[in-house]
């Protein structure tokens, strides 16, 4: 799947630590925030809003300077990651403008502009980077279209075929699931997964806490500061998620369910409003199928069974 | 240069003196309620816009015997309501089509009046004349004036509400589309009367400043009402005294005076929200 | 025979011919200017850039400097000082331009008011390209060419910039210096406009082509051929019919652009409005006739 031109191979480090940032106005956005994530990974950025989420995006693109603390790429300060373009970012719907006059294969080729030449005249490389860009994403036969003339998930295909001709490894998702159909959510999880084979560092920023457990590998719980971080199950926890939203999210206590009077287990849900974070009764993560999970399933057996022992 | 030597209390002595300053006074107070509403609204060019596109609106009346006033409102209101029309069934941004549409109409004004065989004076309309106002004019303003102020005070509560949020003021039922346009129509209006004072190309200093600086001052829309009238109304005074002496154009006297305040008010909130802060930071 | 003679009565004067042909250039300029400013959003800049420059030409006028140099100067300086007061105070974007426009633009009246041998004020206001002197000429074909020069080597940096500039700074282009680029190129122009159109009306000439030009197509390179094109046209006949007209060859020019707006809105083929009726009666009309989007 990848070509030389693609993420060339090697293991990315992101490195947070101790970040802290003040606006103009005295406003506190972050403060002693550290983290650090190694390639290959899907990293959930999870928070209610005005925890910092975007703050601490707007530092690893080096778009605000710290007060406190530093973020470092590869060992190196962001600046020089961004002149090397391993930083791919791909933005929310409503930051763009979709009457712009640009087509879907013009946008895709502006990702390649920092590797161009002075007058930014594209190669036979660069298009062929947009060429296996928006095959992967499955966009070629849209390339001539203008950008507003596509479907809601059309779009967000877009500029992740951008962030691939970029070429970039550490790759900053602003909200990718929101007004996105099921089918195209999954084709782009697919995608992310696929990248994060090839060794990327992939940041989701979402307030979508359910859809969190289902491909990320890990997360990081943001409410002015690092909360938490790590392997999601062990970051979810009723605990942390509480500790971060606070009062923001709803609760379902369910001790016994409704419906089958037979069936002991019982499950609690949080929410959003979107998807539902279901844990089971001893504050496991419950997932949306079976399927991929067979180690987690296996593991628990055992626990089980050794616990009757 | 400086051919006026007697002190300022004695230029009350002169009729045009007095005249002028009603006229000052009531227009600043005019356009300071105004200024308010639309800063809060984001209309700052809105109000560059109408002032300019009222300039064809004077020549035809003049070519066609009516009053100025009428054309110059007609042509205002029109501007406001071509831009919008445009920018519903358009793509493009609303700056965008504001600045195409009154830059067109200014530009057809100024066509019309090469062509116009009126007794007009250009200038006059372009950057006011103020210590030549008529007696007539000066009932005119100061009854428009007051027309205008007690409308817009008597509304304002609603007029506010559509400028905040403009959802939430059709969701109780207001009759918001009539509000934008009693809002759009007072703009007009006090534009034209103000031309007599500032002209239209200074009008728009008029129409923001004011607010602007007051909302420097304080938080609550009443006192801002207050504070932008006080402000306009101490600049417009001063700035026809400065003029007088320095006998410069007394519309960019004015505008002036109400910049430096601006620049001071803005010093101001600046040193005060710093003592806020350090008071703050040591319980 | 005899009307086709009248027409031709212009182009017997040298200073016509050479004013129609310095407001085409300039027109063409500002034409691939208004693409960007038009789709970034920056036409009430342009506005307050064109008053803003106006105590600058009074100040040269006075000291005998290029008219162009003072210009520029007072440009950068309303510029820094809308940034500095947008940074220190909560007031909304627009309300700072205005605030700062309109001082320095009364700044530059009340020069001109108080120095009656200075530059005449009719000349700030509405340019006078009629009667432009040759120091004045070469300073517009200079920036002229400059801005072209510049433009074509970089439009593809400042289209990114003005498309995305988040993403620009990602991929590690100098997103600070492509904004003072985009401003320095605007200031450029509109002390050249100025010539041509007065200050009041520069701003015309750096939005309506730009606008009319984003109706009639969905490619940027187009677009700003378009632009470039529309604006020319317009100065060009704007400027020969002026001589119908006592001269006002701003009002003449802007007003032709204005009519070709007009134009271009109601029957652009796409984006035109009379298309986008036909669409919606189409769509209402047949239940089935929808747009199809995959």
């Amino acid at each position: 799947m990848t070509t030389s031109f693609h993420h060339s191979t090697g293991d990315l480090r992101l490195e947070v630590s101790g970040l802290g940032v003040v606006y103009a106005n005295g406003h506190r956005a972050l403060s002693g925030a550290s983290f650090s994530l190694t390639g290959g990974t899907i990293c959930g950025l999870v928070g209610p809003n005005g925890s910092g989420k975007s703050t601490l995006f707007k530092s690893m693109m080096g778009f605000v300077r710290p007060s406190a603390g530093v973020v470092t790429i590869n060992g190196g300060p962001v600046r020089e990651a961004l002149k090397a373009q391993v930083v791919a970012y791909v933005p929310q719907a409503e930051e763009v403008d979709w009457d712009f006059p640009v087509s879907v294969w013009d946008v895709v080729l502006m990702g390649r502009y920092g590797a161009m030449n002075f007058l930014r005249r594209a190669r036979l490389s660069d298009r062929l980077a947009v060429e296996e860009s928006l095959r992967r994403v499955s966009l070629w036969e849209f390339r001539d279209r203008q950008i507003g003339e596509l479907s809601g998930g059309q779009k967000k295909r877009v500029f992740l075929a951008r962030a691939l001709a970029q070429g970039g490894r550490l790759i900053l998702l602003d909200e990718p699931f929101t007004g996105v159909d099921v089918q195209t959510e999954e084709a782009i999880i697919v995608l992310l997964r696929e990248l994060r084979t090839s060794g990327c560092i992939i940041v989701v920023s979402t307030h979508n806490l359910g859809s969190v457990p289902e491909f990320c590998d890990q997360a990081v719980l943001l409410n002015k500061t690092v909360l938490a971080c790590g392997p999601t199950a062990s970051v979810f926890t009723e605990q942390n998620l509480t500790a971060a939203f606070g009062g923001v999210l709803r609760h379902f206590h369910f001790e016994r369910s409704t419906i089958q009077s037979h069936d002991g287990r019982s499950v609690k849900i949080m929410t959003d409003d979107e998807r539902p974070l279901v844990f089971g009764k001893d504050g496991h993560l419950e997932y949306k199928d079976r399927e991929g999970r067979e180690s987690l399933i296996d593991e628990r057996r055992r626990r089980e069974t050794e616990a009757e022992r | 240069m400086n051919l006026y030597t007697e002190p300022w209390w004695e230029l009350f002595g002169y009729e045009f003196m007095r005249e002028a300053l009603v006229v000052g006074v009531v227009v600043a107070a005019m356009a300071a309620v105004l200024s308010c509403f639309l800063i809060l609204k984001g209309w700052s060019l809105m109000g560059d816009a109408v002032s300019h596109a009222v300039l064809p609106g004077i020549v035809l009346a003049s070519m066609l015997g009516l009053p100025l006033a009428v054309g110059a409102f007609v042509a205002g209101l029109g501007c406001a309501v071509a831009s919008g029309f445009v920018k519903r069934h358009s793509r493009l941004k609303e700056d965008t089509v504001l600045g195409v549409i009154f830059t067109g109409m200014f530009g057809l004004g100024l066509v019309l009046y090469s062509k116009a065989p009126t007794v007009l004076h250009l200038d006059h309309i372009l950057f006011g004349n103020i210590l030549g106002v008529s007696r007539a004019q000066v009932w005119q303003t100061a009854l428009i004036g007051v027309g205008v102020l007690s409308v817009v005070l008597a509304r304002r509560r609603d007029l506010l509400l559509l400028c905040f949020d403009e959802r939430h003021a059709r969701a109780l039922a207001l009759p918001a589309t009539a509000l934008h346009y009693l809002l759009l129509s007072v703009l007009a209006l006090v534009i034209v009367v103000s031309l007599q004072a500032v002209g239209l190309l200074l009008v728009v200093a008029m129409l923001i400043t004011p607010g602007a600086t007051a909302r420097l001052w304080t938080d609550s829309f009443d006192w801002m009402l207050v504070v932008a009238v006080v402000v306009a109304v101490v600049s417009s005074v001063s700035g026809i005294f400065i003029s007088y002496y320095v006998s410069g154009s007394t519309a960019a006297c004015v505008v002036l005076v109400q910049a430096a305040i601006f620049l001071l008010s803005l010093m101001g909130s600046r040193w005060r929200a710093r003592r806020f802060r350090g008071a703050r930071r040591v319980p | 025979m005899g009307m086709w003679h009248d027409l031709l009565v212009p182009l017997q004067y040298d200073y016509m011919v050479r004013a129609v042909v310095v407001s085409g250039l300039i027109g063409v300029v500002c034409g691939f200017l208004s693409a960007f400013v038009t789709l970034k959003g920056w036409s009430l800049l342009g506005d307050a850039l064109s008053h803003a420059v106006v105590p600058g030409v009074a100040l040269a006028g006075l000291l005998g400097w290029p008219l162009a140099a003072g210009a520029f100067l007072t440009g950068v300086l309303a510029t820094g000082a809308m940034a500095l007061i947008k940074v220190k105070s909560r007031l909304r974007e627009d309300a700072v331009m205005g605030i700062v426009f309109t001082t320095f633009f009364a700044a530059g009246l009340l020069i001109i008011s108080l120095t009656p041998g200075g530059v005449d004020r009719k000349t700030i206001i509405f340019g006078n390209i009629l009667a432009i002197a040759d120091r004045e000429l070469l300073q517009v074909v200079v920036i002229a060419v400059v801005t072209l020069v510049v433009l074509g080597c970089k439009w593809r940096d400042l289209m990114l910039f003005c498309f995305d500039a988040t993403q620009a700074r990602t991929l590690g282009l100098p997103v600070v210096v492509l904004h003072g680029l985009l401003l320095v190129l605007m200031s450029a122009t509109v002390v050249a406009a100025l010539q041509a159109v007065g200050a009041v009306l520069v701003v015309a000439m750096l939005v309506t082509p730009g606008a009319a030009a984003h109706l009639l197509t969905d490619r940027f390179g187009r677009m700003m051929w378009v632009a470039a094109g529309l604006g020319g046209g317009c100065a060009l006949v704007g400027a020969y019919a002026s001589y119908f007209f006592d001269g006002a060859t701003g009002g003449c020019i802007v007003t032709l652009q204005a009519l070709v707006f007009g134009v271009v809105f109601l029957w652009a083929p796409r984006h035109g409005w009379l298309a986008e009726r036909r669409r919606a009666r189409g769509r209402s009309g047949s239940g089935k006739a929808q747009e199809v989007r995959l």
